[in-house]
């Protein structure tokens, strides 16, 4: 074992423990950094798997746009006390179970392991969007024009169509 | 050397810690920071394959889901906004007037 495959399993591990924390914490706002530290983890992954746009754009618009925005929206709509007291569903039990049994079946479906190491991809910012501008540029603008009207159709939800004040 | 079949393993945690948050937690806020982490667990599964692959289709793959996960937050926070103005609750059990 190398230590670079030492770092990827200290990695993993540190992200399950994240998502773990997630799923237990009792206040969305500890939920909210939870999330936030399996975000950033999993960026110094992009990056160590030759992926380094991918790990900067997982900062930037993840830890900096999506969970800014969470963030805010915890701290605007404070939660009662009697909210935080019971934060699961009556089924807590039964899913968690169900999901525990999911994952063992699909650990014995995976191939036994495997140790990849295959040549490096240039995965930098010239090469990707050079393939993004030519062959993906459909694929491309179809995102801008998704971007465009989810823009639209919030502006809408949140203005109230015909609605008079 | 990558560990791969580890790091399909800790996708597939991941994923499922996320489809448990959805379906276990009262709190609609909770609830979706768990697609957010369901989204993240299939990010890290295409870069994995993509990097074993030698391959940059996965990284695509990546962006775009990036795209509709900004969109997807702005959506449901607008949404979310909007319900809190009704009945001044986030938890799941404040929305059953379907039910009735």
């Amino acid at each position: 074992m190398t230590p670079l495959t030492l770092i990827y399993y200290i990695l993993g591990i540190l992200t399950i423990i994240g998502g773990f924390s997630m799923l237990f914490a009792k206040h969305p706002m500890r939920a909210a950094l939870s999330l936030l530290f399996v975000m950033f983890i999993l960026a110094v992954l992009y990056a160590l798997l030759a992926a380094p746009v991918i790990a900067v754009l997982q900062i930037i618009i993840y830890s900096g746009a999506i969970m800014t925005l969470i963030v805010f929206i915890v701290t605007l709509l404070d939660s009662k006390e009697d909210d935080l007291r019971k934060p699961y569903t009556k089924c807590v039990y039964l899913v968690t179970f169900l999901m525990f049994l999911l994952l063992l079946v699909t650990m014995n479906l995976l191939p036994p392991a495997t140790f990849g190491n295959a040549p490096m991809v240039d995965g930098n910012i010239g090469a990707l969007s050079k393939e993004l501008l030519t062959n993906y540029v459909f694929h491309f603008e179809l995102a801008s024009v998704l971007l465009l009207v989810g823009i639209i159709g919030i502006s809408i939800i949140r203005a109230g169509r015909g609605e008079k004040q | 050397m990558i560990p791969i079949d580890f790091l399909v393993m800790v996708s597939l945690t991941l994923f499922l810690l996320g489809a448990t948050t959805v379906l276990v937690r009262r709190n609609i806020l909770v609830m979706l920071m768990g697609l957010e982490l369901m989204l993240n667990a299939a990010v890290l599964l295409f870069i994995v394959y993509s990097r074993v692959h030698a391959n940059l289709t996965g990284h695509f793959f990546a962006l775009f889901i990036f795209v509709v996960a900004a969109i997807e937050v702005g959506l449901i926070i607008a949404i979310i906004l909007n319900l809190f103005k009704q009945k001044r609750s986030l938890l799941t059990s404040s929305y059953t007037s379907m039910k009735e």
